[in-house]
Parts: structure tokens; C-alpha cells; sequence
């Protein structure tokens, strides 16, 4: 029996679009009423806080409304996601907190930082959709590494592609933590341990309960209020046009600011912690062909290669949709740069500067209601994927560790007690991480790309294309490219070796992904058993995708959903 | 037998692949061919002049191309994937009704 014979359960986000529409004309109001109240001289670490605040709300009892005791929803989000759906929280995840301010500015940057990380970032979904999207739903698995481990059918590649899940997705959240926690509490005007503290509380409500399912419906409002924090600028304009309709000949976005744009940006967010800062403090590609491919070939393949955003295709309603997402994605991430670009370009605007008032934009500073809705808009970006990162992160941990390893007979509500406790464990110790700051995250998020890319990218193409691959190859492809990038880095900073290739240490990852595909393929003709039923499994993906598989055993509570039981044996 | 076609179905998508791939590789080959845009790392940052100014410049003109021909690939191998599985499915029922 297949799942396309069957009539599919009602949708639960059917509703999401009247829920999006809402949330819009909400914050139109909230936007409305804050102007109102600065301009009849509300203190602005009022308005500044209820800007932070109010979203952060909403997101938390969204996560809440979206509890579930599905283990489908909880690590699928019902695998009936729309497509334009997964879309949008797909581009709201890439983008993150970390790239958000490179989406406002990267028309204006130098062309040598935009051109190749533009080419790198849509290159990325490119690969998704042409090379993994179909055949990673095909198979119905939750996470990256039971996907290799039942193509492979081995344990043993799950296991460790699972530790380097965590080992790559803790630095990435941790990043996104700090970023996030640092803006909100500028914008509370409060420590930056009590923004971490406030933003990890926001992250773990939204997605303890409803599990992908939160996540996707939260993403999607966060993806909302992205878009509205760019176009703040033009909704205070027309807020301002209709509580006080003037004609001026004067008006016209044709001033020109006269500082320079890191200087518009420090404004914002403190540059030199985010990965803005990295481009254009360094700026270590400057210039030459080589420097060009190099970035983007980095961008292209470790954005291709993170867990957390392959796993948006895990949730899809079938193969065709997760490719279609891609390329939703790309539309929304275009519609991003468009608007974001226009952002500090309506910054500009005389009439908007006038309406802000002197204080408004002053250089290192940017206080009232336009600077809290930017740092809403980031701060939203920041939760879009942290929570999407700490789901990929407990849903490896719980599914491919602890069941694999200790609990592999676990009922079904002890399967969705358990990720819910590897959910609280790990953001409590990610918070402690970044709430104590005694690592350099914000330094590895670009070694975790590179290390994403090194591990996972060159064992994804061979297992998804190439039936003669196996376990062998899976797992020394994986150790020895993931092994080869943290030598090669360690080997760079402390000054053993120079630039292999014009890379700097952050971008060896290609040198691993190049030595990864060398491993898998030459091992791949040594035959190391007589197992043949990785075989029959790459077989699977020769077919049109109409079929479901999972390891686990039928979810009762959800009787509709037949899956084909595939055992692993170790 | 489950998909008849299954064959036809793997001929079929990885000659789409390659083709994706190859069209994919030839707009990077057009940019990377008009060359890498030069860099001075002392030069101050651009300063805010517009985004009608901005497009301009022949390299955002690329981008935005290279933006929209991914879109337009993206939707193409989804549009290809839900065509043969309607096919199976519908040969399926066929199948099963006979």
C-alpha cells in the first residue's frame, strides 16, 4: 500500500496562510500604535522593548498551540508540509541571524565580497534541489544520518555521521544564540545574558512541545517579520502619508547618506560579532579569479551540506515537492535581497529622516521604532534557525545515539518523551555555552561550513547516485574529509604550513571534499563483504518516489499513515 | 512489478541532472568568463548610491539572472518529479483495477 492511495489526513497548516495574514495586519497595528506613542513622546526603551517583545510572544504561544504527540509531527511536521511552505522556512533558516545583515547590504558591498557569495548562496539550493531534495524524502527518514545509515544499512555510519551532526550543528546555534541574545538586549536595553538567557526561554518554548511542526509554523511567522522589518522604512513613510497625507515636491529617495554603509550597519548590530564583520573586516578573497571560485564553490557546497537545512526536505509531501521547495526558497531569498536592499537606500529618504527625528539615525547608534523593528527582524532571523538547528540537532541525538544505542525497542511515547528531553538537554547546554562565552563561536561558524561540507557532502552524492557505494567508504570518506579540514585549520592558524591553494584556514573544507570523494570512490571498488543490501536499498531511489520508508514501527496513533519497516542490523 | 518504468524513470532523471548541472556550470563559466571584479582591500566601502545605481553594474545584473535561472531549474525537476509519479500512480490504479 502506498501513501498516494491513501486520502491524506487534513492538512494542520491549512490554516497557516489566514495565520500568516494575520500576523501581518497585527504587526501593521502594533507598528501603528508604537508610532503613535513616539510620537507623543513615549520613552523609547518602551517602545524599543514592546517591538522585542511582543513577536517573541506570539512565537512562544504559537509553539505551544502546536504541541503534539505525533511522532510523525514531531520529527517530520506530519510530512505534509506544503512546498511554498518549506520554502519559506527553508530561506528563513539559511538566512539566519548571522547572514541577515549580508541580505541588506549586499548590493551595496564591493563586488568581489557580493558577487561570489550571491553565486555560492543560490548555487547552494541549486544543489539541493538537483542533487539531494528528491532522494532524501524518498527515503522518509527524520535526520541526515539515518537516512546514510538505512541507504547503507549500517549502524555504524549513523553513529558517526550523527557526532558530526552535534559537531557541527553546536557551533552554528551557539552562534545564532549569541547573536540573537546580543540584539535583543540591545534592544531591551539589558545585559547580554539576559537577552541569551530571554531568547534561548523563546526557542525552547517554541519547539519543545510541537517539535518540527512548532518549528515550521514559528519559522513561517519569523519569515514574515523578516520581510516586515526590511520594509520598515516604506511602512512608516505610509503610516505617516495617511495620519498626516502632504504633498511635497521635496519628496524623493534621492538624498544620499553620507556615511558610509559599515557605518550604517553599526548602527544596527555590532558588526565586528557577526559574520558581516568576518567579509568586510577581513575580506581574505580580495580580488583574483581563483579567490572567486574558491568562495563560492564554499558557500555553494557547505550551504548545501548542513544538516539542519537538508532536513527541511525530510518534511515535504513528497520527492516532486521537496525540489519544488528549492526553488520557493530561491524565490523568497530573491524577494529578501530586493527589499533588504532598498532598506538603507529608503534610510535615506529625507522626509523618513525628518519623521525619526535628529536622534534616529546617529552614527553607532539607532534607537526608536525603526531601529527596534530591524533588530526584531534579526532577532526573528536568529530564532528561524536556531530552531531549526536545535531540531536537527535532538533529532539526531535522540534518534540515531540514544535509540540506536540504548533504547531501540522504545514505544512510541517513549520515543517522543525522549526527544523532548534531548530537546531541553541540549539548548540548556547550548545556552550555557554561549552564556559563558568561553569559546570563540562566532570564529568557527565558518569552520563548521567547511567541516559540514567535508563530512557530508562528498557521502550524500555518492550514496544518493551511486549504487556501488557502501558502509566502508561511507564512514572513511566522512572521518578523513571532516579529519583533513581540523588539521589543515589547526595547521593554518598556528603558523605550520601556509594556504594550500590560496584557502585560508576556515576553507580547507574544500580541500576535505575533494579527498572525501577520492575515499569513497576508491573504496568503493574494494569489496569488504557480501552484504548486497545497500544494493537493493540505492535501488529504491531508481523508482518513482512512491513510497514511504521508515525504521521505526507504525505509529498507532496514527493508523492512516502505513510505512514499510526496514530493519538495521548491526 | 511495482514501477514498470523504473528504468526509464532513472534514464530520465539523470540525464535531468546532468542537464541542470551542465546549464548550472555554464552561467557560473559566463560569469567567472567576464572576469572576477577587482579589489582594492584599502579602498573606503562603497558608498550608498542608489540601488537604480547599483544595477548598473553589470555583476548585480548577473546575479539577479543567476537568481532567476535557479528559480526557473528549482520548479522544472520538481514539475518533472510530479509528472512521473503521477504517471505510476495512475498506471498503478490501472494496474490493480484489471
Amino acid at each position: 500500500m502506498t501513501l498516494s492511495s491513501l486520502d491524506p489526513h487534513p492538512s494542520q497548516y491549512k490554516g497557516l496562510p489566514l495565520a500568516l495574514c494575520l500576523f501581518t495586519l497585527a504587526l501593521f497595528l502594533l507598528t501603528g500604535l508604537l508610532a503613535v506613542m513616539e510620537k507623543a513622546g513615549v520613552v523609547v526603551v518602551l517602545i524599543e522593548a514592546l517591538m522585542a517583545l511582543l513577536p517573541l510572544l506570539v512565537f512562544a504561544m504559537v509553539g505551544i498551540l502546536a504541541r503534539t504527540m505525533k511522532l510523525s509531527e514531531y520529527h517530520w511536521g506530519g510530512k505534509n508540509v506544503p512546498a511554498g511552505l518549506t520554502g519559506v522556512t527553508l530561506a528563513a533558516c539559511f538566512v539566519g541571524g548571522s547572514f541577515f545583515p549580508l541580505f541588506l547590504s549586499v548590493v551595496f558591498l564591493p563586488e568581489y565580497i557580493s558577487f561570489p557569495i550571491v553565486l555560492g548562496w543560490v548555487s547552494s539550493l541549486v544543489l539541493c534541489a538537483v542533487l539531494f531534495a528528491s532522494p532524501l524524502r524518498k527515503f522518509g527518514s527524520a535526520t541526515v544520518p539515518e537516512f546514510l545509515g538505512v541507504r547503507l544499512q549500517s549502524n555504524l555510519v549513523r553513529l558517526i555521521a550523527s557526532g558530526l551532526v552535534v559537531l557541527v550543528g553546536i557551533p552554528l546555534l551557539c552562534t545564532e544564540m549569541l547573536i540573537g541574545g546580543q540584539v535583543l538586549a540591545t534592544s531591551l536595553n539589558a545585559t547580554s545574558t539576559t537577552g541569551i538567557l530571554l531568547f534561548s526561554m523563546v526557542l525552547l518554548i517554541s519547539v519543545v512541545l510541537g517539535g518540527i511542526s512548532g518549528a515550521v509554523w514559528t519559522q513561517a511567522l519569523q519569515g514574515v517579520l523578516m520581510v516586515f522589518a526590511c520594509l520598515s522604512p516604506v511602512i512608516l513613510l505610509g503610516l505617516d502619508q495617511l495620519t498626516s497625507p502632504m504633498v511635497s515636491e521635496n519628496v524623493g529617495f534621492t538624498s544620499v547618506v553620507s556615511t558610509s554603509l559599515t557605518e550604517q550597519l553599526a548602527a544596527i548590530i555590532d558588526i565586528e560579532n557577526t559574520s558581516i564583520g568576518w567579509f568586510l573586516m577581513q575580506g581574505p578573497y580580495a580580488g583574483g579569479l581563483w579567490p572567486l571560485i574558491g568562495t563560492a564553490l564554499f558557500f555553494a557546497i557547505g550551504m548545501a551540506s548542513l544538516p539542519h537545512l537538508l532536513s527541511k526536505f525530510q518534511g515535504t509531501g513528497s520527492s516532486a515537492s521537496a525540489r519544488r521547495a528549492a526553488g520557493y526558497s530561491l524565490s523568497f531569498l530573491l524577494l529578501l535581497v530586493v527589499v533588504g536592499s532598498a532598506y538603507f537606500l529608503l534610510l535615506a529618504d529625507e522626509r523618513l529622516q525628518n519623521l525619526l527625528g535628529p536622534n534616529a539615525l546617529d552614527q553607532g547608534h539607532q534607537s526608536g521604532l525603526i531601529a527596534a523593528l530591524i533588530r526584531s527582524g534579526i532577532v526573528a532571523a536568529a530564532l528561524a534557525a536556531s530552531s531549526a538547528l536545535l531540531m536537527a540537532l535532538s533529532t539526531s541525538v535522540s534518534r540515531d545515539l540514544v535509540e540506536a544505542l540504548v533504547l531501540p525497542r522504545a514505544s512510541l511515547n517513549q520515543k517522543i518523551v525522549l526527544a523532548r528531553v534531548v530537546v531541553l538537554v541540549i539548548c540548556a547546554f547550548v545556552t550555557y555555552l554561549a552564556y559563558s562565552e568561553s569559546l570563540l563561536f562566532l570564529d568557527m561558524l565558518t569552520l563548521s561550513l567547511s567541516l559540514a561540507a567535508a563530512a557530508f557532502f562528498p557521502v550524500l552524492v555518492l550514496s544518493c547516485w551511486w549504487s556501488r557505494f557502501h558502509a566502508t567508504a561511507a564512514y572513511s570518506a566522512m572521518l578523513s574529509g571532516s579529519l583533513a579540514t581540523l588539521f589543515y585549520a589547526l595547521a593554518v592558524t598556528s603558523g605550520s604550513t601556509g594556504f594550500w591553494f590560496g584557502f585560508p584556514a576556515e576553507m580547507g573544507g574544500l580541500l576535505g571534499v575533494f579527498l572525501g570523494f577520492a575515499v569513497g570512490i576508491s573504496l568503493s571498488y574494494v569489496t569488504f563483504s557480501q552484504d548486497e543490501r545497500h544494493f537493493y536499498l540505492a535501488s529504491l531511489l531508481e523508482q518513482p518516489g512512491e513510497r514511504d520508508l521508515s525504521i521505526d514501527l507504525p505509529d498507532t496513533s496514527d493508523k492512516d499513515e502505513p510505512e514499510e519497516l526496514i530493519e538495521i542490523k548491526m | 512489478m511495482r514501477t514498470p518504468n523504473r528504468v526509464a524513470y532513472w534514464t530520465k532523471t539523470r540525464a535531468l541532472m546532468a542537464a541542470t548541472l551542465i546549464l548550472w556550470l555554464i552561467f557560473f563559466g559566463i560569469a567567472v568568463y567576464y572576469g572576477a571584479p577587482g579589489s582594492d582591500p584599502n579602498a573606503p566601502q562603497n558608498e550608498l548610491s542608489g540601488l537604480l545605481g547599483s544595477l548598473s553594474n553589470s555583476y548585480v545584473w548577473g546575479c539577479l539572472l543567476f537568481f532567476v535561472a535557479s528559480i526557473l531549474i528549482s520548479w522544472f525537476c520538481g514539475a518533472q518529479d510530479r509528472l512521473d509519479e503521477s504517471n505510476t500512480g495512475s498506471s498503478q490504479k490501472q494496474g490493480s483495477t484489471s
